[in-house]
């Protein structure tokens, strides 16, 4: 049983990223040495991940001292999300919008939270956003959804 | 606060009067965007935002400038090109964005003369070929001769595959039966400096760019590529004058609008610039930049536009550039 | 004329009343919106740009110069106290900045941020001043080969940015390395690891990378503890308004090596700036007593990259000012500030216009001091700050993030590629892998391959050229010598954490 199942997976990860980059970078071309051709290094780079990898894998295998790992899935899904829908929203919900779903999509990332508090917020710095961003530094952005203008 | 003073600034010192043309709609009647394909800085934008102050006095509308650089400048104009065409997004672009990259990076998110309206050109950017001083060529045709025999060959600093400067490049060497090594710079900066340093032999330089190092000795200007001299370096002959009849090679601002916008506006905004692009000082600020400030009509830009269509991208193909 | 009289004209120029407030417009408005995540000193000064259509080019420059400090200095205070490196630079910032944060010592970190910069800015500017044309030489003395091997020095000291193990260490450099691969390739024009996705045929853009590997990764992270009473960051306790003697002692020996490392990288236009407040976080590790401090909240580590990063942005002026050629991004806005206002950008500027030229050098001086005077007692605001409640702060950090990653180029691709990124760096810092060395090989791997390339292209694939230039050689000498001291765990005191570790 291996005890630093942690830098096992981080091993892995390396070796996981290493062969991606050399099957992705077989056709970019080799070159001459008066002309290197762009794949001589990623597939360079590619080679020493992979050796990189295996390394700290075998390394973790023989450690004595154990770590795991485990994700909070809530946050990771949603803090990622909550950017996401800022980014999907901004072209067609407009600016203030896009900024109060990001808020109260980011506050769901933690449990127990006032929900009151998530809609004052999503307000209040929709309003601030707004303002400071749109009135005050002219980003090119629209303000509200592209239906209500 | 900070944008009325913006507003203010720029109102009361570019208080120029042209007077706006009568428009049939109420166009416009709120800002309009001027979308630049490159970051801030750098020929077009400051063409962009030349104009874009002496609109805003034209039509009493605010004219933004916003910059959406990537893809060499296919995401803005995959932006224009997409928009609505209702006079309130216009495109600011050049050869590359308009003619280049689409072959270049294989992709056709636009075809220039079915998904805009040409309105007008804005200036036109000449370059000059300069060589280190130690280069022996004191001419074209000494210049064409060394790099026929050269070994190794001459070394050429280009600001990126594709630009303008690298095509010129690959015309000429076309045209002239020559063949030398192409070193690509990310931007012109580096490659000038290399030319500077002398570990690489020349290149082809906006003539704002070179004038310094011309007349301090640095490098030596060999012929412009523009039809006729330009009025900084009297004394450099252009190709065409060194034999090379069909060598032209300039960078062209114009302003473009999505296709389907309506006549009146594209009419409205072609006669603005005719008469800002001929104000002395517009002029001074785009020779300033080395380019020459010219409108052409939207019919006749239209043409000149097609006719570089053709010769460009026979020199694109023939050279095989080609992102993938 | 002499030296002094450049000066006497110099701040004749910048201490008249309009250009006086001009000066300080910049830096205020510099400082408020750099703060801000995500909005550097690029995306503050395109925004502020039409602020000076209407002023004479001196005032013009000056304020933008004063934006530019203005922002950078904004920058660093927010990697301090949120995590969130905005540039290059405060990513060395960064790491010891927000741990003094969270030990309470937001305030000492700040402190000694504005105080380094302040130094580092008075050497710099007279540096420019004093030796600006001899100090293009050095710009032009660096080819291909010399920048290969300063990037190849610079890659394997950013081993040294980690704590942890070195396999990994080294190993995120190398993903960072591959990362910086996607894009357009510069020497060939051909597009790598793009997936026909024209968002990235210019690459993965910085800010996007590191607020996302930094920032959002950090929210995800806070979150996932359930105490609510000190997820982020602690307040400081000591109410002393400067620095105790402990610190200033620790920190002036850092902020006077930071500055001569920044000064002298900040001159080479291809990337050397990028390396300046790194170099001097290495140094500053390197010869410390007790190296293990570092990453855990040292006040060398905060002080010695900010005056390198300082000095670096003063001297970066120089090839713009005696070359006429931008070494960075500001810089080529700088230019086109000044052909807007109708001048000529080039050598000539400091002979056509004298009182632009050392005006603008005398207004620089003056906005690193009105940036201390302005600062110092706003840290107390700051750090003011953090006692917010986290449950009220992350979502205001994550909306500012996001805003500030659009604010970069006018595009939602970068906010996609932020988000990514905070998923990856979550997974990396739960694999005990730290950002930082990922982050400087994305940033000096496409400068190292692009060198190298070129260099052997113009040796015609000679690749003896990068032992027989002086400086090349002595720098991959340095290099060899580093690897050498880093792969010996028993005299180096530097790894011995990590080795131990491993053993």
């Amino acid at each position: 049983m291996v005890a630093n199942v942690r830098d096992v997976l981080a091993g892995l990860f390396f070796v996981a990223v290493g062969v991606a980059v050399f099957l992705l970078s077989r056709g970019y071309g080799i070159g001459t040495p008066a002309h290197l051709g762009p794949g001589v290094f990623p597939m360079l780079l590619s080679g020493l991940l992979v050796a990189l990898g295996i390394a700290i894998a075998l390394v973790a295998v023989r450690d004595k001292v154990a770590a795991a790992v485990g994700l909070s899935w809530r946050p990771l899904l949603l803090v990622t999300a909550a950017v996401g829908v800022f980014g999907f929203g901004l072209d067609t919900l407009g600016l203030f919008a896009s900024v109060a779903l990001m808020v109260l999509v980011s506050r769901a990332a933690r449990s127990g939270q006032s929900v009151m508090e998530s809609l004052v917020m999503a307000l209040v710095l929709g309003a601030a956003a707004s303002f400071l961003f749109y009135y005050l530094l002219g980003l090119p952005v629209p303000l509200w959804p592209a239906f209500a203008a | 606060m900070l944008r009325h003073l913006i507003r203010a600034c720029a109102v009361a010192t570019l208080a120029v009067a042209v007077a706006a043309p009568a428009v049939a709609q109420s166009w416009p009647d709120k800002t309009v965007r001027l979308v630049v394909p490159y970051p801030p800085g750098g020929n077009v934008d400051g063409a962009a935002r030349i104009i874009a102050a002496k609109l805003q006095d034209a039509f009493g509308k605010p004219f933004v400038v916003e910059n959406k650089p990537g893809a060499g400048g296919m995401i803005a104009g995959e932006t224009v090109a997409r928009a609505a065409p209702d006079g309130y997004t216009l495109f600011v672009a050049a050869n590359g964005p308009l003619l280049f990259s689409p072959i270049i990076f294989g992709r056709t998110p636009y075809v220039w003369s079915k998904d805009f309206e040409t309105i007008s050109s804005i200036s036109f950017t000449p370059m000059v070929l300069q060589v280190y001083p130690s280069v022996p060529a004191k001419t074209v045709a000494d210049f064409i001769a060394l790099a026929k025999t050269s070994d190794p060959k001459l070394i050429m600093a280009s600001p990126g595959a594709g630009t303008t400067n690298h095509l010129a490049s690959e015309l000429l060497q076309k045209l002239a039966g020559a063949k030398w090594t192409t070193v690509h710079y990310k931007g012109n900066a580096p490659a000038t400096t290399d030319v500077l340093a002398g570990r690489v032999q020349f290149n082809f330089d906006q003539v704002s760019v070179a004038l310094p190092y011309v007349k301090d000795g640095k490098t030596r200007a060999l012929a412009v590529t523009s039809a006729t001299r330009v009025p900084q370096l009297p004394d450099v002959p252009t190709f065409q004058e060194a034999g090379f009849a069909d060598f032209e090679a300039t960078t062209f601002t114009g302003l473009f609008a999505p296709a389907k916008t309506p006549a009146a506006v594209v009419n409205a905004l072609a006669d603005a610039l005719a008469k800002i692009l001929a104000e002395p000082e517009v002029v001074e600020r785009f020779a300033t930049m080395g380019s020459e400030a010219r409108a052409m009509k939207p019919e006749a830009f239209h043409a000149y536009v097609a006719k570089l269509d053709a010769r460009w991208t026979q020199v694109i193909k023939d050279a095989n550039i080609k992102a993938e | 004329m002499s030296f002094l009289d450049n000066l006497a004209l110099g701040f004749s120029v910048a201490l008249s009343l309009q250009n006086l407030a001009y000066c300080l417009l910049g830096t205020v408005l510099g400082t408020a919106i750099g703060v801000l995540p995500g909005l550097g000193p690029v995306a503050t000064i395109s925004m502020l740009m039409p602020l000076t259509f209407g002023l004479d080019p001196t005032t013009a420059l000056i304020l933008l110069a004063g934006i530019y400090y203005g922002a950078q200095y904004g920058g660093s205070t927010t990697a301090i106290l949120v995590n969130l490196p905005g540039e290059t630079s405060s990513v060395v910032t960064a790491i010891d900045g927000y741990q003094m944060a969270r030990q309470g010592r937001a305030r000492e970190a700040l402190v000694v941020a504005a105080l380094g910069s302040f130094f580092a800015g008075t050497v710099g500017t007279l540096a420019i001043a004093g030796f600006a044309p001899a100090l293009s030489e050095l710009a032009l003395g660096f080819g291909a080969p010399e920048y290969f091997s300063l990037m190849v020095l610079g890659l394997i000291a950013a081993v040294v940015l980690a704590h942890g193990s070195v396999l990994k260490a080294v190993a995120m450099v190398v993903l960072g390395l591959v990362l910086g691969l996607v894009g357009t390739d510069v020497n060939s024009g051909v597009l790598r690891f793009t997936f026909g996705i024209s968002d990235l045929f210019d690459g993965l853009d910085f800010v996007a990378v590191a607020m996302g590997l930094f920032g959002i990764a950090e929210v995800i992270s806070n979150l996932e503890r359930k105490d609510e009473a000190r997820a982020a960051v602690t307040l400081g306790g000591k109410g002393s308004f400067l620095l105790s003697r402990e610190d200033f002692r620790a920190a002036w020996p850092a902020v006077v090596r930071g500055t001569g490392l920044g000064a002298i990288l900040g001159i080479l236009p291809g990337g050397g700036a990028i390396l300046g407040s790194f170099a001097s976080y290495m140094l500053e590790k390197r010869i410390a007593r007790d190296p293990s401090r570092f990453g855990k909240g040292a006040i060398e580590g905060v002080a010695g990259p900010e005056s390198a990063n300082n000095a670096g942005a003063q001297t970066s002026f120089i090839p713009m000012l005696t070359l006429g050629l931008p070494s960075n991004a500001v810089m080529a806005m700088m230019i086109g500030a000044l052909i807007i206002h109708n001048i000529q950008p080039g050598p000539q500027v400091m002979n056509a216009n004298p009182s632009l030229f050392w005006g603008l050098i005398a207004s620089m001086w003056i906005g690193n001091l009105l940036l201390v005077i302005l600062n110092l007692p706003l840290v107390g605001v700051w750090v003011q700050m953090l006692r917010i409640p986290y449950r009220v702060l992350y979502p205001a950090i994550l909306v500012l993030c996001a805003i500030g990653v659009y604010s970069v180029s006018n595009s939602t691709a970068l906010v996609y590629v932020m988000a990514a990124f905070g998923v990856l760096g979550y997974v990396l810092a739960k694999l005990q892998c730290e950002p930082a060395p990922l982050l400087l090989g994305f940033v000096l791997g496409p400068l190292m391959e692009e060198n190298l390339r070129r260099a052997l292209t113009i040796s015609g694939g000679d690749a003896s050229v990068f032992f027989t230039q002086p400086v090349s050689l002595a720098l991959l000498l340095l290099a060899a010598g580093l690897l050498v001291v880093m792969a010996m765990p028993r005299a180096s005191r530097l790894r011995d954490a990590a080795f131990e570790e491993e053993t």
